[in-house]
């Protein structure tokens, strides 16, 4: 019985482990293969961060068992009266010190060149390609006309649609990222992005997919009862759709009333 | 750790009473709680494109404040006198002091409060203050409608009429009814002119064709009230003529509707300037429970109260100290 | 097996004890407003266990939605209350669910649990003092947990179910400072702050209360490095209370304020939110995450390291060993709460805030799992070699050295910034805090329960049924918990009513449904522990003082002890964990047993 206890606690670690084992296969793992070099280098930190704690898992969840194997042996006698060891705390200080300055300052670049400003690509940068504006409970979108270049200020001839986001293939993006209400969080699974919408800021995100094809937007951060149903989506084309499906959007709001609308969108973005 | 050693000492600890202790403890968490709002406005302060800096607009006296900075540090200079005399068991000299600081804490609220009926007569509260022109028209016109109380007496007249259908429906005697349907109808009537006066400059201001036409008496070069003005706007009276006017002709309903002055980012300094003072205050209140509790022992005080004394003099220095950083973060820079 | 003995039955008489006599007090004083610190501990105790499952029935209402959205609920779903919205959770509903699923268990069982019930009961046992510095304060701070529970309550039922707290138990602004942010959420909200506030003056009045104890009643001898762990952990916790919690105190003024009286701390101008007015302001939305997160952040360390005391206790009584590395274990504690205010950054990476910023809480959120590290490795090195009693607590507290273990490595991913873009507010962030408040805080809290239950009753728990329920606890927790990583690796955002409307989460609803199952189990596993606790309390065996053979002080006082604790003022002569120590023939040897100094060869040094 006392055996029992200690295979019991031995039990669960050789499943969980085994779990994470075949849970690709079974879908409960990343969605899809990030399709550009930081999301990709986001992953293979992942797996490092993954390959790190295992060892770290195993090796104390197996050393428990150790411990709890032999001191469920009964044996005449008494436990090992020891109150420590001076070297073995200066071991398992220092250890796992440099195993966690390695993994953190490891990670520096890949975060750098997501995050800071000075470090996006030069094109990217310089041309927002849109601007995102979650609101309850859904994403307002504002492109540039067509040959133009996106304002601060809303212009007259910006082409606006709703949770719908457009952009060419295989080159950096970015878009400027405002809230109109509470705070929400522009969240890309498949590029393995997020970032919070802020009230009362406006945040540039950018990032790249060298695959065509649809990805949800999701939001992230609770925004209220209708959090749950705050979807929108991404699609990336190749230049020359992108650049068609942009002249189809401007002509519709040049025909069918949408100008009005455009207006109003132009008399809210205002009150910035 | 693991050795025993012969036999230890009586008395572990500090050579501290628990009462003080407890009592040096506790300031330590007021002293967190203090910060969470003094960081705070450090923060929205920087954080802000800009800060009412004028004492005429943001009505911010040094004077006073100075003075209540003098009169919390006299206080505490008492307040050590009248611990003094409880360690002389001079009973009654201590009483003397407690009462001193118990009065210099009057005068502190008492100054607090004359600051406090400054901001309030000019509305200068958290969520009332105009910050562009565009608003103080808006907030004026609202405050004239809300004035006349005409909405809600239609209001309760339109129940009325509406009671009045049902009833007539199941064909029930109403003469109760109609009659005070009449004399609804009286004070709507009799609110009517006011209203119309009101709708009239409502209408203006909707419109965008009044100008605020405040004289910058005081606060000249307020960045948000500049940029406004350089907009054109229609002749006619200006809102603050106009208001003046309804002063005049009904000087009972709209004697307390004032053109507020806009004041940019005003909204934001009432909110810290409030929060933190009000907190202040409070915690004056709190001592001066505290010098009551003590001064209403009256002849029954004694040297068993001495370390309540203690207490509520390092409390009273706290708070003092708590003023002595609240001071120049509001007033002077 | 177990090596509970029932030797000397309770001593029952009023032995007149050394701190001055005291007379009979009538039943309310002596069981509802007394200022005893074992019956405050004890109240604490009691009501934070029927918050357990308060807490656990809103888990598995969250539970039930995840696994089956929008199905009629069981029991629930007949209620008239849920008629309108024909007996299924309705989005508004479920963000009211975990919001007070989070709320209770955090903030009424959790803290209370810890700092209130053990911290209360433990501590003047543990130093050898008859009483708490301030036993009215104490007294206090056991009913200003009522009004806070009143309040909870209330803002949960005001608005019926399709309104009420709606913003998380992290009530980001400006949903939770506006009220046409969530429409209907308005006295309640503004009643779930109120109630933060009340915690916050509850948590205060016993944090220094705890301190001055500490640090000034302990009895002769008893040096700060012969303190038990626990009283260590207590110790860090109340610091960490006290120069912490003011500042959500002050935040959540600041908050209420937002809502009631047009302040703007933390609205920006010109935001129009559901079509009202645009708002007038210029407030920082993010000041409050800075806020917040500046006491939360140390809050889940106030969440833990008592629980790692009490463990450190149960792991020697039972391994029959000093603890290893004492001094090693006390320096890491406190490393951990100094480090714990320097962190709080970690849970605002994708928020917008500045880069450089992000790269420091990343670094000091890094080096805070080095001593978290220290401590799991000295607790597996005082297992080793040890003669191990698998009793019901050493169950619960080996269990939380290996779940700790997950959960802190499970912090290590997402404090790497790049990874927590990907991972912030998935499944992946719920698993690991579950791992650290259920799996390490919660089974040591189980283990304390039934290592201390014989000092508050003077029975014992029936240890089968302990086993049971720890056995149950434990499948039906980690079928629960650790299959959400696997979740969060997948994608699936937390706080969503509905994962399943987006595409790429369908396939998860099967292994949703597992943990739902597991989730039950666990949560029927609960009554168990309820039914053992007062089965036990009225008739469970009789014990004697020291039924675990343990070192500390409280074994030293009859069981329970009566009011003054000690019969006379125990005293001090060595730390609290020699076991089989070669100095005495028995295998442990308590702190106040004086033995005289033998000439013999030179006892082992440490
Ligand atoms: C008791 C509570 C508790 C504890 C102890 C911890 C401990 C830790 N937490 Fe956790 N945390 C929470 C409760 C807790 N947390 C809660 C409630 C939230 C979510 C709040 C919300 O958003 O609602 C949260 C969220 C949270 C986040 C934010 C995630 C996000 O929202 O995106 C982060 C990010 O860094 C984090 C990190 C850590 C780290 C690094 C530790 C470390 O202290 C862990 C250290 C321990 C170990 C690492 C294991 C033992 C060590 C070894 C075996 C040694 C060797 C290891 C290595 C060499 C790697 N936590
Ligand atoms: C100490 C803290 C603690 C504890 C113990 C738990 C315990 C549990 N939690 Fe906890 N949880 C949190 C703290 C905690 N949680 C926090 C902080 C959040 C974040 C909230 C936020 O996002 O704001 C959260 C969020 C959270 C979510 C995510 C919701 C979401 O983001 O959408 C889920 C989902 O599964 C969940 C499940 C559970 C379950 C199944 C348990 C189980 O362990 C519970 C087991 C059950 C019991 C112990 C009680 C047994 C009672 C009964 C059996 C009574 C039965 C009665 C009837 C059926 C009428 N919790
Ligand atoms: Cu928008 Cu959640
Ligand atoms: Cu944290």
């Amino acid at each position: 019985m006392r055996k029992f206890w200690c295979l019991f606690f031995m039990f669960w670690p050789v499943l969980a482990i085994w779990l994470c084992w075949v849970s690709p296969a079974n879908g409960w793992w990343f969605p899809s293969i990030a399709p550009w070099e930081l999301g990709q280098q986001i992953d293979d930190l992942f797996y490092l961060l993954l390959i790190i704690t295992t060892v770290v898992f195993i090796g104390t969840q197996f050393a428990l068992g150790y411990v709890l194997w032999k001191g469920s042996d009964v044996k005449p006698g008494r436990a090992w009266f020891s109150h420590g060891s001076h070297n073995l705390e200066v071991i398992w200080t220092i250890l796992p010190a440099i195993i966690l300055l390695f993994i953190s300052l490891y990670q520096m670049d890949v975060l750098a060149r997501i995050r800071v400003m000075s470090k996006f690509p030069e094109q990217a940068s310089r041309d927002p390609i849109a601007e995102v504006t979650a609101r309850q409970f859904e994403w307002r979108i504002r492109y540039p006309a067509p040959g133009k270049k996106l304002l601060a200020q809303p212009q007259p001839d910006d082409l606006y649609t709703v949770n719908d986001l457009h952009v060419p293939v295989g080159q950096p993006v970015m878009i400027r990222l405002r809230s109109d209400d509470v705070q929400h969080s522009f969240g890309l699974p498949h590029l393995r992005l997020m970032q919070d919408a802020v009230p009362g800021l406006v945040i540039p995100v950018w990032f790249r997919s060298n695959a065509v094809g649809k990805f949800e937007i999701v939001c992230k951060e609770l925004c209220g009862w209708g959090h749950y149903k705050m979807q929108g989506e991404l699609t990336v084309e190749l230049e020359e759709d992108y650049e068609a499906y942009l002249k189809a959007l401007q002509e519709k709001m040049n025909d069918d009333g949408y100008p009005a609308d455009a207006e109003n969108a132009v008399a809210q973005s205002d009150e910035e | 750790m693991s050795h025993q050693s012969g036999h230890p000492p009586l008395k572990m600890g500090v050579d501290i009473p628990n009462g003080k202790l407890g009592m040096w403890l506790f300031l330590g968490t007021e002293i967190m709680f203090f910060t969470a709002f003094i960081g705070s406005y450090i923060v929205l302060r920087i954080g802000s494109p800009g800060w009412p800096e004028n004492a005429e607009t943001t009505h911010i006296r040094i004077w006073a404040g100075g003075t209540n900075t003098f009169v919390l540090i006299c206080s505490s200079v008492a307040v050590v006198f009248a611990l003094e005399g409880m360690r002389n068991k001079n009973f009654d000299a201590a009483r003397k002091w407690l009462f001193v600081t118990l009065m210099l804490a009057f005068v502190f609220l008492g100054i607090k409060a004359f600051e406090y009926y400054g901001k309030f007569e000019h509305n200068i509260l958290p969520g009332r203050i105009p910050e562009t022109d565009a608003q103080a028209l808006n907030f004026t016109g609202r405050d004239l409608m809300a004035a006349t109380g005409i909405v809600d007496a239609t209001e309760k007249l339109k129940q009325l009429e509406s009671q009045m259908a049902d009833l007539q429906k199941q064909g029930r005697n109403a003469d109760a009814l109609q009659k005070q349907i009449e004399e609804q109808q009286k004070v709507v009537e009799a609110k009517t002119p006011a209203a119309n006066a009101a709708r009239a400059v409502n209408d203006r201001i909707k419109a965008g064709t009044i100008a605020l036409g405040l004289k910058h008496e005081h606060g000249e070069g307020e960045a948000a009230t500049e940029t406004e003005h350089a907009k054109p706007t229609a002749a006619g009276p200006t809102l603050v003529e106009e208001v003046e006017r309804l002063h005049k002709e009904f000087p009972d309903v709209f004697g307390s509707v004032h053109v507020p002055h806009p004041i940019k980012f005003g909204n934001l300094f009432a909110s810290c300037y409030f929060i933190m003072t009000g907190f202040h205050a409070l915690h004056v209140l709190v001592g001066m429970a505290l010098f009551i509790i003590l001064l209403g022992l009256g002849s029954k005080l004694s040297s068993q109260h001495e370390l309540f004394v203690e207490n509520s003099g390092l409390y009273w220095h706290f708070v003092d100290l708590v003023w002595i950083f609240l001071f120049p973060l509001i007033y002077i820079i | 097996m177990s090596i509970a003995t029932h030797d000397t039955p309770g001593a029952h008489s009023h032995d007149d004890h050394a701190h001055g006599g005291h007379h009979e007090i009538g039943f309310v004083r002596k069981y509802i407003f007394s200022t005893d610190h074992k019956v405050i501990g004890i109240q604490f105790l009691i009501t934070t266990m029927l918050m357990l499952m308060v807490g656990g029935a809103l888990a598995l209402g969250v539970r039930w939605q995840l696994a089956f959205p929008w199905q009629w609920m069981p029991i629930a779903g007949d209620l008239e209350v849920f008629q309108q919205q024909g007996g299924i959770i309705s989005p508004e509903f479920y963000t009211m669910l975990f919001t007070m699923h989070a709320t209770v268990m955090i903030f009424l069982v959790i803290i209370p649990v810890l700092a209130g019930a053990f911290g209360n009961f433990l501590i003047p046992l543990q130093i050898g003092a008859d009483d708490m510095a301030f036993p009215t304060l104490n007294m206090l701070s056991y009913w200003f947990m009522w009004p806070a529970i009143f309040c909870f309550g209330i803002s949960f039922v005001i608005g019926g179910v399709t309104a009420g707290p709606a913003a998380g138990w992290t009530s980001y602004p400006v949903l939770s400072a506006i009220i046409s942010a969530a429409p209907g959420s308005g006295p309640a909200q503004t009643f779930w702050l109120l109630a933060v506030t009340f915690v916050g003056v509850s948590s205060m009045m016993g944090s220094v209360n705890y301190m001055t104890t500490i640090i000034n009643m302990r009895a002769p001898g008893m040096t700060l490095f012969r303190m038990p762990m626990t009283i260590w952990g207590m110790f860090i916790t109340a610091i960490l209370q006290a120069f912490a919690l003011p500042v959500l105190t002050a935040a959540g003024f600041m908050v209420l304020f937002d809502r009631t009286m047009g302040t703007c701390f933390f609205v920006p101008a010109g935001l129009v939110v559901n079509n009202a007015d645009p708002t007038i302001g210029g407030g920082q939305p993010l000041l409050w995450q800075h806020l917040f997160w500046f006491y939360s952040h140390p809050a889940v360390y106030i969440m833990l390291l008592p629980a790692m005391g009490m463990v450190s206790d149960i792991l020697c009584t039972f391994a029959r060993k000093p603890l290893f590395g004492y001094k090693p274990m006390v320096y890491s504690m406190s490393a951990i709460a100094g480090l714990g205010f320097i962190v709080w950054g970690h849970h605002m990476f994708t928020s917008g805030m500045n880069p450089a910023l992000g790269m420091t809480f990343m670094v000091s959120t890094m080096m805070i799992a080095l001593p978290s590290a220290v401590k799991t490795f000295n607790w597996i090195g005082t297992l080793w070699g040890g003669h191990l009693h698998f009793t019901t607590p050493m169950l619960n507290a080996i269990a939380f050295v290996s779940m700790f273990i997950v959960g802190g490595l499970s912090g290590i991913f997402m404090a790497a910034v790049p990874v927590d873009l990907y991972i912030h507010d998935t499944y992946f962030i719920v698993a690991h805090f579950h791992y650290v408040l259920f799996g390490a805080t919660l089974f040591g809290v189980f283990g304390a329960i039934h290592f201390w239950f014989p000092k508050m009753f003077g029975r014992m728990m029936n240890d089968t049924v302990g086993k049971i329920h720890f056995v149950l606890t434990f499948i039906g927790f980690n079928g629960t918990f650790f299959t959400m990583h696997l979740l969060g690796v997948a994608g699936m955002p937390r706080r969503l009513a509905d994962p399943y409307n987006y595409p790429y989460l369908e396939h998860l609803l099967p292994m949703n449904q597992f943990m739902t199952y597991s989730a039950l189990l666990m949560g029927f596993a609960q009554f168990l522990l309820l039914g053992n606790f007062f089965y036990s309390m009225f008739w469970g065996p009789k014990c004697g003082r020291n039924p675990w053979h343990a070192n500390g002080l409280e074994w030293d006082a009859p069981s329970p002890p009566p009011h003054g604790n000690f019969e006379s003022i125990p005293i001090v002569y060595r730390g609290p964990y020699e076991y089989s120590s070669p100095e005495t023939d028995k295998d442990y040897l308590p702190q106040t047993e004086y033995i005289s100094p033998r000439p013999a060869p030179a006892p082992s040094t440490a």
